[in-house]
């Protein structure tokens, strides 16, 4: 087989070696694009910190009840809710009518909501009493009946 | 102290790489010491994590009972590296091809790197904790591994919905040791740290293997077209386990390569190395477990083929025996820990069959599997494209001892694919949400394993012979000196 010639080869190579610093750059410029656009898409930065006075009530063996006006099913409502677990892990969260649910149900609400009156529309209809509101859309309840 | 908490974990690796890689040629010394670095970088993380997780069951996983644990292997290793130190001869290995271009391409390939870090600093600032999946299940359950008490065994626990329990605790088991090293729980230091290291270790071993088996010029060229991969540069910094797992099967796969290449009756330690990576990829993901099979399946037939069945049985216990201890402790996780049939999530055979014999199925996974492909890079720098290039200019060069690694590379990764495909035909899952969110992380559990393949398949850049030496004497000089004799 003939060998190619010095030219071909090296024109190649610098061809590899452009284009793979374009792909880079590219990337490079897409990344900071996004990462303007939407820092900490899911917001997990911000829990730990609205979390952190209901965390000293919960004890860290705690099961804890879920409750939130944004849906599991969209995006929004299960990163809500992961956000919650990670931040208070090591207790975990389950939803409000998970039968290992415990006494103690954590209110996650977005910001959008009155804290208020949904914190009242759920106690009423799920049978729960108001512990704490902790502002930052964060209440903590606990079931009607329980110790 | 998150940094040093890495660098012990290295350093044990290192060590731990250095002694049973003994009689490894080393030329170019700087890439056989960078090559045991980056291997060293993942059995380091593999054997301190696996020993946190004894630590933890014994219930003695306090700080001090791991530093001293790791502190203790260390200066054992270290002590059994310097005592064989002198085993580490030089063996006779033809040098590499020279090529005058190479400072040029490894100038574009430090370029390169250079966007990376910029790349993954810059999605660090913004999004410190990861992707999905850092926060929904990998660093989560390392958080459940810090509970005090008996508690880490939440980590598995089966009211963790949706954040897969069954899945084996390599990452997290380290990122909780690294926490725990630290002093600093639940910060984003340490699995950010554990993703760049993985990162790193994945470009220096395939960089680093290059140089060792086909030139510095194919070591740069294989960077180059690694990093034009671009949804695998992009998961660097997600913080999930498919770059580690990733990491685990180029290291399997070089330490195949090296030593068909170098001996043709490789050492034991290295085939106990290429066992003990397989198993660790075993211990970071389910997916690890399939590699662990298909690889040995793979290298054991081949070498039957080659070598017989006696030396098939050899080679494959010791390859055995490496992997044993990370599927010692994979099968105590799911008999003790894990939640019993959360892998198989209730199904039944009939109706796995049913999903099985839908065409439909089979129709949306190959259109799947073809657009990710084409998604695997950016438009014009895209991957295969800077491969047909290089196979233009470079054509193929496949050395007869590379020939069997070739072979058993080429395999094991097919069957990953087809292991693949079946689990995305058979689960319960809604087929495109399931090929949606993984099949990039699939691609880039094999992406470096196959560039390393591509650049053993490929010839190397060199420069041509000298002018000289292809000359044909002139006519009338071969007349002049046939009549002097």
């Amino acid at each position: 087989m003939t060998p190619r010639s010095s030219l071909v080869v090296n024109s190649a190579l610098a061809a590899v070696a452009l284009l793979s610093l374009y792909s880079l750059l590219d990337l490079y410029q897409a990344t900071k694009f996004y990462n303007q656009q939407q820092p900490d898409p899911y917001r997990i930065g911000y829990q730990a910190p609205r979390f952190a006075e209901a965390m000293k009530m919960l004890p860290p063996d705690a099961v804890v009840g879920y409750v939130s006006n944004l849906d599991f099913g969209e995006i929004r409502g299960s990163s809500a809710f992961f956000g919650a677990q990670f931040a208070l892990a090591p207790r975990i969260v389950v939803p409000n009518d998970h039968p290992a649910s415990g006494p103690l149900v954590l209110g996650n609400f977005s910001a959008d909501v009155e804290t208020s009156d949904i914190s009242s529309r759920l106690a009423r209809e799920q049978g729960l009493r108001v512990v704490r509101d902790f502002d930052a859309g964060v209440v903590l309840f606990r079931k009607e009946g329980a110790k | 102290m998150t940094a040093l908490a890495l660098a012990l974990a290295a350093a044990i690796g290192w060590l731990a790489v250095r002694i049973l890689l003994a009689g490894l040629p080393r030329r170019p010394r700087w890439m056989a010491a960078t090559l045991e670095i980056a291997l060293g970088i993942g059995a380091g993380v593999a054997i301190t994590s696996s020993l946190f997780f004894v630590l933890l069951a014994a219930g003695a996983a306090q700080r001090g009972v791991v530093l001293g644990v790791e502190a203790a292997l260390l200066s054992g290793l270290a002590a059994i590296a310097w005592r064989r130190r002198a085993s580490h001869a030089e063996e006779a290995v033809p040098p590499p091809p020279s090529f005058r271009w190479n400072w040029l391409l490894a100038l574009a390939a430090g370029a390169g790197i250079a966007l990376i870090v910029a790349t993954q600093v810059d999605t660090a600032r913004a999004s410190p904790h990861g992707n999905w999946d850092a926060f929904a299940t990998w660093n989560l359950r390392a958080k459940f591994l810090l509970a005090p008490d008996g508690q880490w065994r939440n980590a598995a626990s089966e009211l963790l919905t949706r954040t897969h329990p069954e899945y084996p605790l390599l990452l997290p088991g380290f990122v909780a040791r690294t926490w725990r090293l630290a002093g600093e729980a639940a910060t984003p230091a340490a699995p950010l740290g554990t993703a760049w290291l993985f990162g790193g270790a994945a470009i220096a071993a395939l960089a680093a293997a290059l140089a060792l088996v086909r030139g510095a010029g194919a070591a740069w060229l294989g960077c180059l077209v690694l990093f034009s991969g671009a949804s695998y540069i992009d998961q660097i910094s997600w913080q999930y386990a498919d770059i580690p797992l990733s990491v685990y099967i180029l290291a399997t796969t070089i330490i195949v390569l090296l030593s068909w290449r170098y001996s043709d009756r490789p050492r034991a330690g290295w085939l106990a190395l290429a066992g003990a990576l397989a198993g660790s990829a075993a211990w970071a993901k389910n997916e690890g477990l399939a590699f662990f099979v298909l690889s040995l399946a793979c290298y054991a037939l081949i070498t039957w083929r080659s070598e017989g069945a006696a030396e098939s049985i050899r080679r494959g216990r010791w390859w055995l025996a490496g992997g044993l201890p990370f599927l010692a402790l994979l099968a105590a996780f799911h008999l003790f820990l894990a939640p019993s049939g959360a892998a198989l999530r209730g199904q039944t055979s009939g109706a796995v069959l049913a999903r099985l014999a839908d065409p439909g199925r089979y129709a949306a996974v190959a259109g799947a599997f073809v657009t990710g492909a084409l998604e695997w890079g950016r438009g014009v720098s895209h991957p295969a494209i800077l491969l047909g290039i290089l196979a233009v200019a470079l054509r193929f060069d496949i050395a007869r001892r590379h020939r069997p690694a070739l072979w058993f590379g080429a395999a094991t990764l097919a069957l990953m694919m087809v292991a693949y495909v079946g689990i995305y035909l058979a689960s319960p899952d809604e087929l495109s949400w399931l090929l949606g969110g993984s099949l990039q992380r699939l691609y880039a559990q094999l992406w470096p394993a196959a560039v390393l393949l591509a650049f053993v398949a490929l010839g190397a850049p060199s420069d041509p012979p000298p002018a000289v030496a292809h000359a044909k004497p002139h006519k009338a000089a071969a007349k002049k000196a046939r009549s002097k004799r």
